[in-house]
């Protein structure tokens, strides 16, 4: 087991933990997920997965501002991810994420959808702007 | 973040509690993008107004507003509906759904909303002016304001629009600051370019080159109008997460290339000749069957220009009687269209004009009503053809071409 902290930027206050899932590509609320947080956008490396209850990395957002209702809507109906973390926050996710209160990091000195992998353990501490990667495998 | 002792104020609930949240979502953002402070806005677009969109946390949020009778500060447009509400059997939705929509378009208006109900808000009168700091949601629109006319404004989802409409202030940060604005990679256009259709394949091209990079367009035709440019609006977000483009010669940050890269060198030139064209339109053409059932034209919804190219097109002729042609746009746009007798050409043909919605915008229900989700979809959107296939009707086989090739499918129900 290996632990890796990396520092970045407060985007929404709030300490979780969870299982990491990755998306190599920017991710539009709106048109990459459906209702219930499943990724129906085939060309994602995430095609098939649910974001509920994960600590979702992606590089930023894109496409549709109606992703800012879409993410609350789904923190609402409890299909939200747990946290999220970002190469660089977009405006649309950071007020959805505000409203469903979803913690939030982003701008590390990495790239953090290098250093994470899918299924690794993440810790994140939303008020210092700080994560902890556990791999487990 | 500095805040003035009147946004102190609002953030301590002395003007109420929903104020309050409000100041304090606009602070949030503020402090994620270490923005100094809040400055004034006077212009507000708020997208995501259709209940398609608009569900249970859109509704408390709207109903806060209405029950606090609060009002919006400044001149505030609003995005498109889930159906037009004067034809809504047409258009597949049920009574119950357009009630619920006319209870929001209700509210709105008691808010102090502008009935503009568009995608392209510039059509009906929202023209905001160079380097004017505004608060706009709808990609396509967030995208055709910083980059054809020089605004400056942030990607705003609905909660932060109605903040920056409610209390006439945004954060300092993102696209309202120079650096953010400077072009960073060049589309070299090397083939004859007319047809909107063209330019929005042209944008989609070059946004996905480089996702995350402002793309500074090369040789684009003196020609260009706002038909164009709107269809590369609508056409760069699907692919990339830039909210803007450059022209050069043609955009108002872009006079020499010089300004439009801030002077520095592209980080990457990248070539669109007519294979680059052809190739990204045949990317999107999946029908394989070329039989035509449905034409949806107007998204974003049709100018003026846009109507009269349909009838100029339909030159007389009758659209097939097994297909349903459809013809999206704004009211006042209709307005015109009805003077023109540009209406009553579309309708003696055997088409339809829908006011104040999108197929984006409709229900899935809607769609499922028409029978439309079983059949391929013809259209002249870059837009829909890349979007609806995705989320809305997964497997939709798309027809996507020009206007004319369009319209000619129209009348001989058939895709060549």
């Amino acid at each position: 087991m290996r632990e890796k902290v990396i520092r970045g930027h407060k985007a929404v206050g709030g300490k979780t933990e969870g299982e990491a899932l990755v998306s190599k590509d920017a991710i539009c609320w709106l048109k990459t997920l459906d209702a219930r947080g499943l990724v129906v956008d085939s060309e994602n490396n995430l095609y098939g997965e649910s974001i509920a209850g994960k600590i979702f990395v992606f590089p930023t957002g894109k496409g549709s501002t109606a992703g800012s209702l879409k993410l609350y809507e789904l923190a609402i109906d409890g299909y939200a991810p747990k946290a999220i973390v970002n190469s660089q926050a977009d405006s649309v996710t950071l007020s959805g994420a505000i409203l469903g209160k979803i913690p939030m990091v982003h701008k590390f000195d990495v790239d953090p959808t290098e250093v994470i992998e899918t299924g690794d353990k993440v810790i994140v501490d939303g008020d210092a702007g700080m994560i902890k990667i556990v791999k487990l495998r | 973040m500095q805040l003035t002792v009147e946004e102190q104020r609002i953030l301590n609930g002395e003007q109420g509690e929903v104020l309050r949240q409000f100041m304090e979502l606009l602070v949030s953002m503020g402090e994620c993008y270490d923005a100094p402070r809040l400055i004034p806005v006077n212009n507000a677009h708020i997208t995501s107004v259709s209940i398609a969109h608009l569900r249970k946390g859109g509704r408390k949020i709207i109903d806060s507003i209405i029950n606090s009778e609060l009002h919006f500060k400044v001149f505030t447009t609003v995005n498109c509906l889930a159906t037009d509400c004067t034809q809504w059997q047409e258009l597949g939705i049920s009574e119950e759904e357009t009630i619920k929509q006319a209870e929001v378009v209700d509210g709105l208006r008691k808010i102090g909303a502008i009935a503009s109900f568009t995608c392209a808000p510039y059509l009906v009168g929202n023209i905001p002016r160079v380097g004017e700091h505004i608060a706009w949601g709808e990609a396509s629109a967030v995208i055709y304001a910083n980059s054809v006319f020089g605004a400056r404004t942030n990607p705003e989802g609905t909660p932060s629009g109605l903040a920056s409409a409610l209390i006439g202030k945004t954060p300092l940060y993102g696209l309202h600051l120079d650096e953010n604005r400077v072009g960073q990679f060049a589309v070299r256009v090397e083939t004859k370019l007319e047809d909107p259709t063209e330019y929005g394949a042209l944008a989609l091209f070059g946004g996905a080159t480089h996702p995350e990079l402002i793309p500074v367009f090369m040789d684009l035709p003196w020609y260009i109008n706002w038909d164009g440019l709107k269809a590369m609006s609508c056409s760069l977000h699907p692919t990339s997460s830039a909210k803007m483009f450059h022209a050069i010669g043609i955009t108002p940050e872009a006079r020499t290339e010089d300004q439009a890269f801030g002077g520095r060198k592209p980080i990457d030139t990248i070539d669109f000749g007519n294979k680059e064209l052809e190739d990204t339109i045949q990317s999107l053409n999946t029908a394989t069957t070329a039989r035509v059932s449905w034409i949806a034209i107007g998204c974003p919804h049709c100018s003026i220009s846009e109507v009269s190219d349909i009838v100029r097109l339909l030159n007389g002729r009758k659209v097939s009687h097994d297909v349903s042609l459809w013809v999206f746009t704004t009211r006042p746009v209709k307005a015109m269209a009805d003077r023109m007798g540009l209406t009553e050409a579309i309708e003696k043909a055997g088409g339809r004009i829908a006011c104040e919605t999108c197929l984006e915008l409709f229900t899935e229900q809607a769609i499922k009503n028409l029978g439309f989700q079983s059949q391929p979809l013809t259209t002249n959107s870059t837009l829909l053809a890349w979007s609806l296939p995705r989320f809305k009707l997964h497997g939709l086989k798309v027809h996507y071409g020009r206007l004319k090739q369009c319209i000619d499918a129209a009348v001989s129900g058939t895709w060549r």
